[in-house]
């Protein structure tokens, strides 16, 4: 348990550091050695009177959040606080939009939104949001991871609190690897060459891995895990396009259109979202996942939605070149609280209320879902419930954001467009690579 | 042959209503101007400045976004694929449409049921048949791969939306069935209104089937025709939630239709006013091709402004 | 070949037409049923079993009666959206039948200064993409208080289903002869009555399918629906189908199932006008 405990600490530092990019956070908490805070203060009054005041809150469903969690948490708020609540729960795709037109036209309507972690330049820039500095209690800032305080912080000021924090792993299917031969999980690219061979020759799959490489904002977070696997650069760490002049990359890009070609990645992950992704996995019809979240290890051992019960398992690192780090993705989503807003106090009471600590640990008990609060990451409790954390503690302190860029949409869309063309061998890789740095440079200069 | 003008009442006396005809219009121009005309003037305005997000104002740049456009490649690229789909939606459409409707205007058993029938794809939501075509051609599991794969014609699982090609094929595919029934129905209403007389007339003078389709069905469904024409350009050139949800415009660009584009450059990359010139650019094209159809399909005589509905029946013979 | 087979074989032919018409329309739906009334486990399998072996009714239970405690999912705002998309839908068809009606017959009999112009005009806002006017929209509609409110959606519907209204409207008036109306109003008939009796029943195979017509074109409208209403108290079927969806993807079982619902209300209304249309066709056929 005491390894735990210390791979936690390491990922908390190492988060700190990944996320940050560009712009530093000097409000980032530097007490992360002194994560045990207590955060239960759940003095509140038992069915408090009706305030009138009612506020609008809107989020994507919670995609591990299967029970209904979030709303029951929310309805308990308002018996506490008499604060009514109208809660949005979209697709997050239709979240962006809806938040962008609001937030656009100045309108009124939302007290709570969606702040994602690919958004925090963009959205900061143009203002719309309330900066949470004298919102936030030193109890927060402290205790919660600070990788995550980071990211939604910028030029010092703090804009969201962390509400899923959504990080990949890698797992395999084991009883495949093994009927297959393999005792050695692949932990290079190399081996994964090696493996598939062995997977494909014993009949039981039809492609190694299935992935996101669609033209949509998971493409974007896919290619760029594959990229940094290979030691490569999509952007460098000043924000510069550079992935026409990094070998690595090129690397990278080649092993994926070679592995088209031989049927080691499936092709469908040309058109194949998230969930297309999964399900091929669910059904046995691959064997490794590259960056499953928390919620795939569920949902494998579900026999509703799953063939593989009791197949799968963590990896204790996530495949890479040889001779590189691994890494594996952070993708953390928060709540904020935008300028307009009418009712920012009662806002703040429901982000506070669904961030508590005593919340946090009943949701990754309830749905599994990874831990906003540091300390729980060493929770007996849960470590108890969720052996595999482990293996999840292992990788979590090799966990990278994206690149925080303005123009992080036109980077994701130019980045998906020439990645597919090179996957469909429409272009050479080192040309595909340097079309897609220029574009990249043509779209960075008009910030 | 054709009588140009619109009917009237009374011949020769344009204003013969008084104020009737206007004050019948006019709570219909209330509710279409009063809702879009700040809106549209707005986004034109729009359309030659920058708006800047950070405090809610403009910039004017001139004709800088309309400049931009030409160079912007995605932006050329996009048109000619929604241009490409729009031509060859509309004229499946139409084609089919108008076939089915003259078979379905046959007398046999169960006619009306099959007419019903026919209503079940136009009246599917947008957003359904997207999701159901996406299933359907699903790369893993979808009943297409399914049906190829029994019937032999492939002899693995394809990918069909993971290709620019065969990407684009579906998304026609999945618009055409969606759309087609629409012309069938007003066809068919178009149809109902043709005096059986002037067939058996034509058929005295030998005139059959193909024949009496090309003199007497045609023009009088001409104006039916005309009116679906337009209406079917201007929806296939904004076709948006289709490609939104069945491709996401992908891949490699292949789908992004001009709408798709827009709703992209305005709301994910912020540049409102290049979406505004992009947005009006598109429906002059829009305005084009509906002046190219009336000028072609209604001769150039006199039909320019009003779009000539005014051919009374039997004005062909 | 005798004039009897030739018949014959028109006939056969006919018939393998009319069923191959309907083997293309009907296959995706049905598929989509089947997809409804399956479990994943068994739609994601190869090969495909066509006929589900373990049919469950388990997705239209979730959407008709709710899931257990949730109100935020979609599912269990299948009912409210169906609602509200009724009430947007139903009042948008009878206000634009009515108002577009006279104004498509005062365009059809009548020239009057600025006829050509607002003709053309009003057809031209419809070329305009709905995406270049949505954020000035949405100002609007802020200010008034009407984001999240089916009021707000039946202004923004009315403005696009009321120039295709007027444009097919008048189409269908246009064909209706003038002399007939003319010889009524020499009998003595005032123009509203001779609108009423003459008028109106020639056209109302025409009506039919432009109330058809209205009535889908609202229901099934997403764009302005999907940034204009996120409530539970607003928002209409096309938002909630994209709903059946995680930050990840689509659930298609239950957006199928969705789907399915959602198509009901439109089929039925069309069947229903479906008669008229029939009888429209008969009217014409009497032989002469």
């Amino acid at each position: 348990m005491k390894k735990v405990i210390a791979l936690a600490l390491a990922a908390v530092m190492v988060l700190s550091l990944a996320a940050c990019g560009g712009s530093a956070a000097p409000a980032a908490g530097s007490g992360s050695s002194a994560p045990a805070a207590e955060a239960s203060k759940e003095d509140a009054a038992p069915a408090a009177e009706p305030t009138g005041e009612k506020i609008t809150v809107i989020l994507p469903a919670h995609e591990m959040d299967t029970v209904g969690l979030h709303e029951q948490r929310t309805r308990k708020f308002e018996e506490e606080t008499g604060i009514q609540v109208e809660l949005i729960n979209m697709g997050w795709d239709d979240v962006a939009d809806k938040l962008t037109a609001d937030l656009v036209a100045g309108g009124n309507t939302y007290d709570v939104i969606e702040f994602d972690n690919a958004w925090v330049l963009k959205f900061a820039q143009n203002d719309w949001l309330e900066p949470l500095d004298d919102y936030v209690s030193d109890e927060q800032r402290n205790g919660m991871v600070p990788g995550l305080i980071d990211k939604f912080s910028n030029d010092g000021h703090l804009y969201g609190i962390t509400w899923n924090n959504d990080t990949r792993f890698f797992m395999y299917n084991k009883a495949k690897l093994e009927a297959a031969g393999i005792d050695k999980v692949p932990e290079t690219w190399d081996e994964v060459k090696a493996a598939d061979e062995l997977l494909r020759d014993s009949g039981q799959i039809l492609n190694t891995y299935i992935d996101s490489y669609w033209q949509g904002q998971s493409g974007g977070n896919e290619i760029y895990w594959l990229v940094s696997s290979f030691g490569g650069k999509l952007i460098d760490d000043n924000g510069n396009p550079v992935m026409g002049e990094d070998p690595k990359t090129a690397e990278a890009y080649q092993f994926v259109v070679d592995g088209l070609e031989s049927g080691l990645i499936d092709p469908a992950s040309l058109t194949a979202d998230y969930e297309n992704a999964a399900n091929v996995f669910y059904m046995g019809d691959t064997a490794l996942m590259m960056q499953a979240w928390p919620g795939v290890y569920a949902a494998a051992n579900d026999p509703e939605t799953s063939s593989i019960v009791d197949e799968i398992a963590v990896g204790d690192s996530a495949p890479h070149a040889d001779g590189e780090d691994f890494m594996v993705l952070t993708l953390p989503e928060a709540m904020a609280i935008p300028k307009t807003s009418e009712h920012k106090d009662a806002a703040w009471k429901y982000i506070e209320y669904m961030s508590s600590h005593d919340f946090d640990k009943e949701r990754c008990a309830t749905i599994g879902s990874l831990p906003v609060w540091t300390d729980l990451y060493s929770d007996p409790d849960l470590l108890e419930l969720y052996p595999y954390w482990e293996q999840f503690a292992n990788q979590i302190t090799h966990s990278k954001g994206l690149p925080d860029l303005l123009w992080y949409d036109e980077y994701c869309n130019i980045l998906t467009v020439e990645s597919q063309k090179i996957f469909l061998g429409e272009v050479g890789v080192e040309e595909g690579l340097k079309e897609m740095q220029k574009q990249c440079e043509e779209v960075q200069a008009q910030y | 042959m054709e009588t140009k003008k619109t009917p009237k009442l009374h011949k020769g006396n344009p204003s013969n209503g008084g104020k009737l005809p206007v004050a019948l219009i006019t709570p219909s121009m209330i509710i279409i101007f009063g809702v879009l005309i700040f809106p549209i003037v707005y986004s034109f305005i729009l359309s030659f400045n920058n708006l800047v997000i950070k405090d809610n104002s403009l910039e004017w740049v001139g004709l800088k976004n309309y400049i931009d456009m030409f160079k912007d490649q995605t932006w050329r690229d996009s048109v000619k694929q929604t241009l490409i789909f729009t031509i060859i939606s509309v004229f499946c459409e139409i084609v089919f449409g108008v076939a089915i409707a003259l078979v379905l205007n046959k007398e046999f058993k169960g006619r009306g049921f099959v007419r019903g029938i026919m209503i079940l794809p136009w009246a599917l939501p947008g957003v359904v048949n997207a999701i159901m075509w996406k299933w359907i051609f699903n790369a893993n599991y979808g009943a297409f791969n399914a049906l190829m794969l029994q019937i032999g014609i492939i002899d693995k699982y394809q990918a069909w939306l993971a290709t620019p090609r065969s990407a684009f094929i579906c998304v026609l595919v999945a618009n055409i069935w969606k759309e087609t029934p629409y012309v069938v129905l007003l066809t068919i209403a178009a149809l109902a209104n043709i005096d059986k007389g002037l067939y058996e007339a034509a058929s005295i003078d030998g005139a059959n089937g193909w024949k009496a389709f090309w003199t007497i069905t045609l023009p009088l469904i001409k104006p039916v025709l005309l009116i679906l024409l337009i209406t079917k350009t201007i929806w296939a050139l904004q076709t948006y939630d289709l490609v939104y949800l069945m491709t996401a415009g992908g891949p490699m660009g292949s789908t992004e239709f001009i709408t798709f584009l827009i709703q992209k450059t305005s709301f994910k990359y912020l540049k409102w006013g290049y979406g505004s010139a992009m947005a009006f650019t598109l429906s002059i094209i829009c305005f084009i091709m509906t002046i190219i159809y009336i000028r072609v399909f209604m001769g150039n005589d006199g039909t320019k402004k009003s779009f000539g509905f005014g051919k009374k029946k039997g004005g062909n013979q | 070949m005798s004039r009897k087979a030739k018949k014959k074989l028109g006939r056969v032919v006919l018939y393998i037409l009319v069923i191959l018409i309907v083997i293309i329309t009907v296959a995706p739906f049905a598929w989509m049923v089947i997809s409804s009334l399956s479990t994943k486990q068994e739609l994601l399998q190869r090969p495909l079993h066509w006929i589900p072996q373990n049919p469950t009714l388990d997705n239209y239970k979730a959407m008709l009666a709710g899931t257990s405690g949730k109100t935020t999912d979609a599912a269990s705002q299948f009912l409210s959206s169906f609602k509200n998309s009724l009430e947007v839908t139903a009042i948008v068809t009878v206000i634009s039948l009515a108002v577009g009606l006279i104004a498509a017959y005062s365009f059809s009999r009548f020239r009057f200064r600025g006829h050509d112009t607002l003709m053309n005009s009003i057809l031209f806002t419809q070329m305009i993409p709905a995406v270049a006017i949505i954020i000035p929209m949405y100002s609007i509609l802020t200010n008034m208080g009407l984001i999240n409110t089916k009021a707000g959606l039946v202004i923004t519907y009315l403005s696009f289903v009321l120039p295709y209204m007027i444009w097919l409207m008048k189409g269908y008036i246009d064909g209706i002869p003038i002399d007939l109306e003319e010889a009524a109003m020499v009998d003595g008939c005032s123009r509203l009555r001779a609108f009423f009796i003459i008028v109106l029943p020639v056209a109302a195979t025409g009506l039919a399918a432009t109330v058809i017509f209205a009535f889908i074109l609202s229901w099934n409208e997403f764009f302005f629906a999907l940034n204009f209403t996120s409530t539970a108290a607003s928002k209409t079927l096309p938002v909630l189908l994209t709903d059946f969806s995680s930050k990840f993807g689509a659930n298609y079982i239950l957006a199928c199932t969705a789907g399915v619902l959602a198509s009901l209300p439109p089929v039925l209304i069309a069947l229903i006008f479906q008669r008229f249309i029939i009888s429209g066709l008969s009217q014409g056929a009497v032989k002469g």
